[in-house]
């Protein structure tokens, strides 16, 4: 047979160009199954030659990132709140959102949460400005990538914007208030003031009881209070928490130094309600270069906390109120560490003089396991509080305390007498059922 | 030597070849496409792939691409058949795609008892007419408890809900007793996130954890309408498979929303101990709340029964059972030691220490008004005390060779109870 150059040429340039153009038409063939938008796609075999996608079904994981509502929003919250309302109109009762692909700056103009949205919203690798108060709604868990660690862009960092205003003056807010709000909660995240003088608290629980939940959350910056817990008997935080692993500090607060923050305040009328565990806590003032108030106030709620570190507040830990006899009753510190400031520092606005002072209005108030820093300059009192004469006293010298117990206040007819438990052996003597036991 | 002809077939071969891609990316693609994983964007690739097989696998996707049982709890079981058959060991096993009032009841637990690694649910209300056992090595994850909210309100499901179908029996259990041969020490068997209800079926308990130890955990859970018990572990000595060192058992609410079979035997949470001598191993439960408010008068015995176990109770909140926190065996055999609570509080229930309990510390017990009844220590000359609250009552034990006549050590902030040295 004789040769045939140009056949051979063209058979060559057909094959070569199918060769290059047939692959990318096999891509194009890709069957989707049932696809629902913004759902991971889920590898569903091959059928007939060709790769079979599909998703689960309408509602189940929403990526709001890639989620695209015709007129829709554009900013995180917007986009967030979207996703949510066309998963729950899909018939889903709790949906996860999962906004972890947002790249890192992010506005939100809007609140994520629709009305009536219950599931799981899901943070990454962000710094959202907010210029509205995030209200975390029943049924409704708020879960970030992990706390921003100091000077660099990690984790998941919610702070108010420039244009932040709410009438709460709190970033998040845990229910909302006048709603019987449950089974709220926030996880793994940072939450800032970022210098805003509307922004005066980082989470706020006004209206969330049972099942409302904070953990693993960083609060920086809020020039009143960083976490503010009220419970009363109904229609409050009664019996919310736990409220584990969260810490409270300063790095760049410019609102701070025209007012006296307080770490942590749990407060409420005295009710005999409790707010469940406290637990895990670090407050830090040693950024402040003015004088904060209290690490901890606890205020007319009976509570417990423990295995707590407290830096740099005048006071670590107030019980009660100092200005007033009005009451404080049940509440539990165990295991907690305050230091004065840097180490071997102790002098400023905001040394630490007194570890645990307790309010003359205070009872049923148990000390357990109190320690002071035992490097560089030495606090002034572990602990202080008032005896039955309305004495103020200071106990356990400036290191350890084992236990400090202190009971009801009797009447004057019954003698007038406070019992107390002490493990301290030069401070005062037991007091047991009307009678003073000499050491 | 070929010819031109052979020589221009090869190029068209080859080309053809090139063309259905089976010389480059087909083969290899498909076989790191395995089936009902999430595709992952791969620049090499091109479309997408997967990782490698059985690493996580779409439950409800895996059934429907083999045509499997639309039945929940089998889907789950043959996917992570599937899974460990690859040669995976602990796959995740995503069942959040099966949304809604599933239609068909499980007849089986869903997860193999053998198996290990971690089973996703979603939105989704499973009735279940088998014991879900959650083997060693296992965590069973929801989408969230359903609280005070309701299990499955006009027809949907609040988060991830368990319910038993005439099942007089636990809903969950934690650990394996049965793995066709001798099963591995228990370890590590936790539950999360999710709702358990009875539908009170007599005979019926939520969770229950008799030989899983330490490593298990029961967190977020709520348990609804458990006519024996809504949450029950028992340890015992240690040559015993049993719950010891188990826990932390955290965020849990049992409650009764609807409960036709509910008892004045009903507990909440009990606590026991399988050997009559006691059993020290120590166990935690913190931010717990039992709630019989919604039963009528009479039904509803203990919000917290402590037989025998060495336990430390936290941040929790009882109401309305005839007693809210039982401490020591109401029969009088089990000792109990070392039981330690702190800041619960109470509502229409006390809590009661029975002659056989010693070594207690309470701490931050409140009640609602001033006339609660907080306290009954029985061991200790009957005594009670009332009021809105309890600051400390520390309780120690009689004199070892002979408690006749004598009281154990007791230091209280009550003003009305005398304390007493040892």
């Amino acid at each position: 047979m004789a040769r045939s150059p140009v056949l051979l040429r063209l058979v060559s340039l057909v094959t070569i160009t199918l060769a290059l153009l047939l692959p990318a038409l096999g891509q194009g063939n890709v069957v989707y199954n049932a696809p629902n938008q913004g759902q991971p796609l889920i590898y569903y075999g091959v059928s007939g030659g060709q790769d079979q996608y599909t998703t689960g079904p309408a509602g189940t994981l929403v990526d709001a990132y890639i989620y695209k509502k015709s007129g829709g929003s554009t900013d995180l919250c917007g986009k967030v709140n979207d996703a949510w309302t066309d998963a729950m109109a899909t018939g889903a009762a709790s949906v996860t959102i999962d906004a972890r692909g947002f790249p890192s700056a992010q506005n939100c103009l809007t609140s994520p949460f629709p009305s009536g949205a219950q599931g799981r919203l899901l943070l990454g690798n962000q710094q959202i400005s907010s210029n509205v108060s995030w209200v975390i709604p029943s049924g409704v868990e708020v879960v970030g990538l992990g706390s921003k660690l100091a000077g660099t862009n990690s984790g998941t960092f919610l702070k108010a914007s420039t244009s932040f205003s709410d009438s709460s003056h709190a970033i998040v807010q845990i229910g909302s208030a006048g709603t019987n709000t449950t089974d709220a909660k926030l996880r793994n995240l940072t939450i800032d003031c970022g210098g805003n003088s509307s922004c005066w608290y980082g989470v706020l629980n006004i209206a969330a009881s049972d099942n409302a939940r904070i953990e693993d959350v960083t609060i920086n910056n809020a020039p009143k209070v960083g976490l503010v817990v009220i419970v009363t008997s109904t229609g409050s935080a009664q019996n919310s928490g736990s409220y584990r692993n969260i810490t409270v500090s300063y790095p760049s607060c410019s609102q701070c130094s025209s007012n006296s923050p307080i770490g942590m305040e749990l407060s409420g009328n005295d009710s005999g309600a409790i707010i469940r565990g406290v637990q895990n806590i670090r407050v830090s003032g040693c950024s402040l270069s003015s004088s904060p108030a209290y690490g901890i106030q606890v205020v007319g709620a009976s509570t417990k906390i423990e295995n707590t570190n407290v830096e740099c507040f005048p006071t670590g830990i107030q019980v009660g109120d100092p200005s007033s006899t009005s009451t404080t009753t049940g509440v539990q510190i165990d295991n907690s560490y305050f230091r004065c400031a840097t180490f071997g520092v102790c002098t400023g606005a905001n040394q630490t003089g007194t570890a645990i002072a307790v309010s003359q209005g205070s009872t049923n108030i148990t000390l357990t396991n109190v320690n002071g820093d035992s490097q560089g300059s030495a606090l002034t009192n572990l602990i202080t509080y008032y005896d039955s004469g309305a004495h103020k006293n200071a106990v356990g010298g400036v290191l350890y305390e084992g236990f400090l117990m202190l009971g009801p206040k009797q009447s004057i007819s019954s003698g007038g007498f406070q019992s107390l438990l002490s493990s301290d052996p030069l401070g005062v003597p037991w007091i047991t059922q009307n009678q003073i036991h000499s050491k | 030597m070929w010819n031109h002809d052979q020589r221009i077939l090869g190029i068209v071969i080859i080309a053809l070849l090139l063309a259905t891609g089976q010389l480059t990316q087909p083969a290899q693609l498909r076989a790191q496409n395995a089936p009902a994983q999430p595709l992952i964007y791969s620049s090499v690739q091109g479309a997408g792939t997967t990782d490698t097989t059985g690493t996580i696998i779409d439950a409800y996707v895996y059934q429907n691409q083999t045509g499997g049982s639309t039945e929940i709890c089998t889907a789950i079981a043959s996917t992570w058949a599937y899974a460990t058959s690859t040669g995976i060991v602990s796959p995740v096993i995503d069942a959040r795609g099966f949304q809604g009032v599933q239609p068909n009841t499980c007849t089986q637990s869903p997860i193999p008892s053998t198996a290990t690694g971690k089973l996703l649910l979603g939105n989704v209300a499973i009735s279940t007419s088998a014991t879900w056992v959650v083997p060693a090595g296992v965590e069973l994850i929801g989408m969230g408890a359903s609280g005070t909210l309701g299990d499955v309100v006009n027809g949907v499901p609040v988060n991830t809900v368990i319910q038993g179908s005439g099942l007089a029996a636990p809903i969950i259990s934690l650990g394996a007793t049965s793995c066709g041969g001798t099963c591995q020490r228990q370890v590590g068997a936790k539950v999360r996130s999710l709702t358990v209800d009875c539908l009170g079926v007599s005979g019926c308990t939520g969770i229950e954890n008799v030989v899983a130890q330490e490593g298990s955990t029961v967190e977020d859970v709520t348990i609804d309408n458990a006519p024996v018990y809504g949450l029950h572990v028992t340890v015992g000595p240690a040559s015993t498979p049993a719950a010891n060192y188990s826990g932390i058992y955290r965020n849990i609410t049992v409650q009764y929303l609807l409960c036709a079979h509910c008892t004045s035997t009903t507990n909440g949470i009990q606590v026991d101990c399988s050997s009559t001598s006691g059993c020290p191993s120590t166990l935690q439960f913190d931010n717990i709340t039992a709630s019989a408010a919604n039963l009528g008068s009479g039904v509803g015995l203990y919000g917290f029964y402590i037989k025998g176990v060495s336990t430390l109770l936290t941040n929790s909140h009882f109401e309305n059972y005839k007693v809210n926190i039982q401490i020591g065996d109401d029969a009088a055999i089990t000792p109990t030691s070392n039981v330690k609570i702190e800041n619960v509080s109470l509502s229409a229930g006390d809590v009661l220490i029975d002659t056989t309990a010693s070594d207690v510390l309470i701490a931050g017990l409140s009640g609602p008004t001033s006339s609660t009844l907080l306290l009954q220590d029985n061991y200790h000359n009957s005594s009670s005390i009332s009021g809105m609250y309890l600051g400390f009552y520390m309780l120690g034990k009689c004199n070892p060779t002979s408690c006749a006549g004598t009281y154990p050590a007791i230091v209280t902030s009550d003003p009305g109870t005398a304390w007493q040295e040892p």
